[in-house]
């Protein structure tokens, strides 16, 4: 009888001391799925500093895992200049690490892209605003328009639109700007976002992983540069040099994989 | 011996030419590349936060749609006409008054053919016109779709075989164009090429 009594106290011991850690599994668990206040107000910060501005210009340096058909990873990038001028106007120039430089101008008439190094130019009327010139590029003349959402009318929402967890992880250091680290998911991907603490809440640094898509390739930038208040003049009239070529814009046919797409 | 020669090496000969125009040609439908081949794109490259955007589906623009034109045909007139004819008084009282009558009867009929007669002929005609406005409006109609096909066509290149100007510059093909009105083509061994830009970049894409 002795004998029961001390394996009872001892399942007894055993119990009461793993129900400490099996709570904080279980909170943590909840955690990881929850939506925090602090993670949205952080947001919604850099969404009204971006919604409300009217000019703005920021740099990018990108890169993107590419999942080969053997599933090996291979990393393609490039550098980006994106010039925004609300309601209508943008300018993107960017200079892939493997090919060549890019300009694309819209001025609320006019889609043109220009590639310099090929003297060759493409250009179609367009008529809209921002948002369904930059819809029209991805989905018609299938240009990537990495981060668009940060040049949304309603960025806030561009955000936060069907999130299923957003998670403040605390402070954080990136390229010496103090940042608020967050975690956020929807049903296709994960974010960390890495938004500047004070004043001036802007993006500095964001890593995407496509959890659904096969080998969960990332899409990582780093925001090299914002400016507020940027020099636009005549940055939004394009004017082909006399001895470019205008060139045709190539629309994919229903045969053309899009992952064989290159990436502006 | 030496007719076995010669033959063997112009058959080798054509062999190797026809393995290089063949490489040439495969180069072509794969889309060239330049080093090691690989995909360079997929859901990652569009940095987009949800998969609408990564993985976007082709929808025409808004500056594509046509406005739909709604015709009403209608039934057409068919006129109204009054057939009732006015009750003749049909006195048998004497001959006099039969001839009357008859004459009478005689009238109405000729002035019912020339009724039916002519209700015919705006009957006929409202159909010419109907079938009149029905061909406009498919010719309209026809005239719009081929001009909107037209002006999208006027920058746009759809699909195709293309390489890249990477391997274009492995062909060893000039890059000089040849005009044909306003339009540049590139030949490079009896084949035709356009230049386009397709996703940040220029290629060429095979015209025949």
């Amino acid at each position: 009888m002795p004998h029961w009594s001390r394996v009872l106290a001892g399942l007894t011991t055993f119990l009461l001391l793993s129900a400490t850690p099996l709570a904080a599994i279980a909170q943590e668990g909840d955690g990881e799925s929850a939506i925090e206040p602090e993670a949205l107000a952080v947001i919604d910060a850099m969404a009204k500093k971006l919604t409300e501005a009217t000019t703005f210009a920021y740099k990018t340096e990108t890169s993107y895992d590419v999942v080969q058909d053997s599933g090996i990873k291979v990393e393609f990038g490039g550098a980006r200049n994106s010039t925004i001028q609300r309601p209508d106007h943008f300018r993107l120039d960017s200079q892939r690490r493997a090919g060549a430089a890019g300009i694309i101008v819209f001025d609320g008439k006019e889609l043109s892209a220009f590639v310099p190094e090929h003297k060759a130019y493409a250009t179609t009327e367009f008529e809209g605003d921002m948002q369904e010139a930059i819809d029209y590029l991805v989905s018609e003349l299938r240009v990537k328009a990495p981060l668009a959402e940060l040049v949304s009318p309603d960025v806030a929402t561009a955000i936060r639109k069907d999130l299923t967890r957003a998670l403040h992880l605390g402070p954080a250091i990136v390229a010496g700007h103090d940042t608020h680290h967050l975690l956020l998911s929807n049903d296709y991907a994960d974010f960390q976002m890495w938004i500047d603490e004070g004043d001036e809440p802007v993006m500095r640094r964001i890593v995407i992983t496509y959890r659904e898509e096969r080998g969960e390739p990332q899409f990582r930038a780093q925001f090299v540069e914002w400016d507020f208040s940027p020099d636009t003049k005549g940055l939004f009239d394009f004017e082909p040099p006399e001895d470019a070529e205008r060139v045709l814009f190539y629309i994919p046919g229903p045969e053309d994989a899009l992952d064989e797409e290159d990436a502006s | 011996m030496k007719v076995y020669h010669s033959r063997l090496v112009t058959t080798l000969a054509a062999a190797f030419v026809a393995l290089f125009l063949f490489a040439q040609y495969a180069e072509a439908r794969r889309g060239g590349g330049g080093g090691h081949r690989m995909s360079r794109g997929g859901p990652a490259a569009s940095g987009s936060f949800n998969r609408s955007a990564a993985r976007p589906q082709r929808s025409r623009s808004s500056s594509q749609n046509r406005a739909g034109t709604t015709r009403n045909y209608g039934a057409g007139s068919a006129g109204s006409r009054d057939l009732s004819k006015a009750a003749g008084n049909r006195s048998t009282g004497n001959n006099e008054q039969r001839q009357s009558d008859r004459q009478d009867r005689n009238d109405q009929r000729q002035s019912d053919r020339d009724d039916r007669y002519d209700q015919r002929q705006d009957n006929i005609q409202d159909r010419q016109d109907l079938a009149k406005e029905v061909h406009d409006d498919r010719q309209d109609f026809a005239k719009e779709v081929h001009n909107d096909r037209k002006e999208w066509y006027e920058d746009r290149w759809r699909g195709g075989s293309y390489m890249s100007v990477y391997a274009w510059g492995n062909t060893g093909c000039a890059a000089n164009p040849v005009l044909i009105g306003a339009d540049r083509y590139y030949e490079c061994r009896g084949v035709r090429y356009r230049r386009v830009y397709r996703g940040g970049d220029v290629v060429y894409v095979v015209v025949n």
